[in-house]
């Protein structure tokens, strides 16, 4: 690729030498005995309003995000958008639902949503499908934030054959792979808040220069075909474009926190009372997607794609090169350096959390209930170490040899699996009215149909569902869901057995100690 | 098969302290509604301290429901500083709906 640029590959290593220096030194902040596995793995649930707002901040919004967003923005326009009502919508969902699942979960030690599930239903097999759709949906996503790595690592301009072509991304993943090892959920806690700042800034400062450059904001919408600016209108009979945007939305709301890394997040907060403060607070950060999401009208009102110096990175990245070279394009090569390390710090901290979510989720829900049925703490927190170690190593094994292409098509797949943990979890919160066989038969029914659909639209996230001579387009994972959910409502009268349901947990756990 | 008179009400009450349906309806039936959004808890006798104007989570509907209707804000004009409205609607309405939340919070928690 192109040459090297020095200041900017000097400032992107300080800056990652001072993270892994940060993510060591997490070891001994807040102090706790990190041979237990909540201690490694929550954080001792110690954060309060501002560290969740960092980590929780750090946690969803990857640095893939920030790639993927504009890149759909360049390439295919308002739709791209969508991450904006998703991100509104999240947070009363996070704000009624999961303060709840954070009091029982602390009254009686749960650290994953399967040891919820098992404690709340009574089903190691309902816990089993919990856990492990947990792991398939997070695996796919841990490539990806390699791939924000990536992406940067290119537009650098570092490269080589073969190893040395790959040898940063493979330095980037030792370094956290050792801290996260050392410091468990700790490190991304600290490193987040370094991480958040460097965005805010790139953010921020993206949006206020770039559009004076380029002449106004209205020059720059009047640069995009008029087909990119807003939603298509739906033809006759059909929802079109509107319900695939609406859908796509609420879908990817109800999905986000079932993601393992997302629940570790909010499990590590202090109190319910600093994730209610939080759903208030985090929007901050969706105002600041929205405003990335615009840097890819940027780009294309720039002209960056048709620049010969960042043909190379648009043929390796495709769209995803759009918003470093808008940077490059844009700023002298010290703020290069800052943008770069945000992007590419911002991929180790959910890096980190999500593989540290997945450790959790093997060695207590399927180790633990499987394997070895009593082990000490020690033993556990051994384990989880060296899964969140294997886990990591499969992310770095896969996106090397395998087209980053298969990592989207996956992740994409990871959306419509997870979702289907929603009437066990979230409104598990609520009531043990369904029967837990009949939750078990609704995902069943929920992954299948939805990996079905997935592959019958192409690996695309909409499916046209064909209804009474009308056609509505949405989000796969939002129709799947409402089938695992009939089925759920619908055995559950049928399979409940006389007595009173299993169910380790109480009313009075789901509430908040009186202060 | 069920051995209760009515497997959808739940045999727990008390198992749903959160969001209740029926507060809002019995506040609307009894008019009652209009005093629950200026702020019956601090007037009232005292009240279990969680069941204070639940009706506040309305608010989260307004969220929700302008989020997710995009024949309301597909549209260029009104721009603002050149940007079309449907990029800067979307971008405050996530400013109105942190306000919105925040105000949930204080309600509630109150």
């Amino acid at each position: 690729m192109a040459q090297v640029d020095w200041i900017a590959l000097l400032v992107f290593v300080a800056l990652f030498a001072f993270i892994t220096w940060l993510g060591f030194a997490a070891a001994h902040w807040r102090k706790g005995d990190l041979d237990q596995l909540h201690e490694w793995g929550l954080g001792g649930r110690r954060f309060g309003t501002l560290i969740t707002w960092f980590l929780v901040g750090g946690d969803l919004y990857t640095a893939y995000t920030f790639i993927a967003v504009p890149a759909l923005a360049f390439g295919q326009g308002a739709v791209a958008f969508f991450a904006v009502p998703y991100t509104i919508v999240i947070y009363p969902l996070l704000f009624l639902a999961f303060p709840r699942l954070w009091n029982v979960c602390h009254r009686h030690g749960y650290i994953t949503a399967g040891d919820f599930v098992h404690g709340r239903f009574g089903n190691r097999w309902l816990a089993l499908a919990v856990s492990v759709t947990g792991l398939i949906a997070t695996m796919p996503y841990i490539a990806l934030q390699l791939v924000g790595i990536q992406v940067v690592i290119g537009a650098l301009g570092i490269s080589g054959t073969g190893l040395a072509a790959d040898l940063p991304l493979i330095i980037a993943f030792g370094v956290l792979a050792a801290f996260t090892f050392s410091s468990g959920l700790r490190a991304p806690a600290s490193i987040a808040i370094v991480k958040d700042i460097l965005i805010y800034i790139t953010a921020f400062a993206a949006v206020i220069v770039v559009p004076i450059e380029l002449g106004g904001f209205g020059k720059i919408f009047a640069a995009l075909p008029s087909k990119m600016v807003l939603l298509a209108r739906p033809a006759e009979h059909t929802t079109g474009a509107y319900s695939a945007y609406a859908t796509l939305a609420l879908g990817s709301a109800f999905a986000l926190f079932l993601y393992p890394h997302s629940l570790t997040g909010i499990l590590s907060a202090s109190s319910g009372h600093a994730i209610r403060r939080n759903a208030a607070l985090l929007p901050g950060y969706s105002f600041m997607l929205g405003l990335l999401a615009l840097l890819g009208f940027f780009a294309f009102a720039a002209g960056v794609g048709s620049l010969p110096q960042y043909a190379p990175g648009f043929k390796q990245f495709g769209a995803n090169f759009a918003v470093p070279a808008l940077i490059m394009h844009s700023f002298p090569s010290w703020f290069v350096g800052i943008a770069f390390a945000a992007i590419g710090i911002g991929a180790l901290v959910p890096a980190a959390i999500m593989s540290i979510a997945a450790a959790n989720l093997y060695t207590r829900n399927i180790h633990r209930e499987f394997f070895h049925r009593n082990p000490s703490d020690r033993e556990e927190a051994r384990l989880a170490k060296w899964v969140s170690m294997v886990v990591k190593l499969g992310a770095l094994v896969f996106i090397l040899f395998v087209p980053t292409k298969y990592a989207i098509e996956l992740q994409l797949l990871g959306g419509i699996w997870i979702i289907q943990t929603l009437p066990a979890v979230m409104l598990g919160v609520y009531t043990r009215w369904f029967d837990d066989r009949a939750l078990l038969i609704g995902w069943a029914a929920g992954m299948l149909a939805g990996t079905w659909m997935a592959f019958a639209s192409e690996l695309k996230p909409a499916y046209a569902l064909h209804l009474g001579g009308w056609t509505f387009p949405g989000y796969t994972a939002l129709y799947t869901l409402v089938l695992n959910l009939l089925l759920a409502v619908v055995l559950t009268p049928v399979l409940r057995t006389q007595g009173a349901p299993r169910d380790a947990t109480r009313p009075e756990d789901y509430r908040a100690l009186a202060r | 098969m069920a051995s209760r008179e009515n497997p959808w009400v739940p045999e727990r009450f008390d198992a749903y302290p959160g969001f209740m349906w029926s507060n809002v309806s019995h506040d609307l039936a009894n008019g009652n509604l209009g005093r629950t959004l200026r702020g019956r808890a601090r007037m009232s006798a005292p009240r279990p301290s969680r069941a204070g104007g639940r009706a506040w989570y309305l608010l989260f509907l307004v969220q929700f429901a302008v989020a997710l209707y995009p024949p309301l804000y597909n549209k260029i004009e009104p721009t603002l500083w050149g940007i079309p409205f449907f990029y800067w609607f979307q971008l405050a309405w996530v400013l109105v709906s942190a306000v919105l939340t925040a105000i949930v919070y204080f309600m509630r928690a109150r």
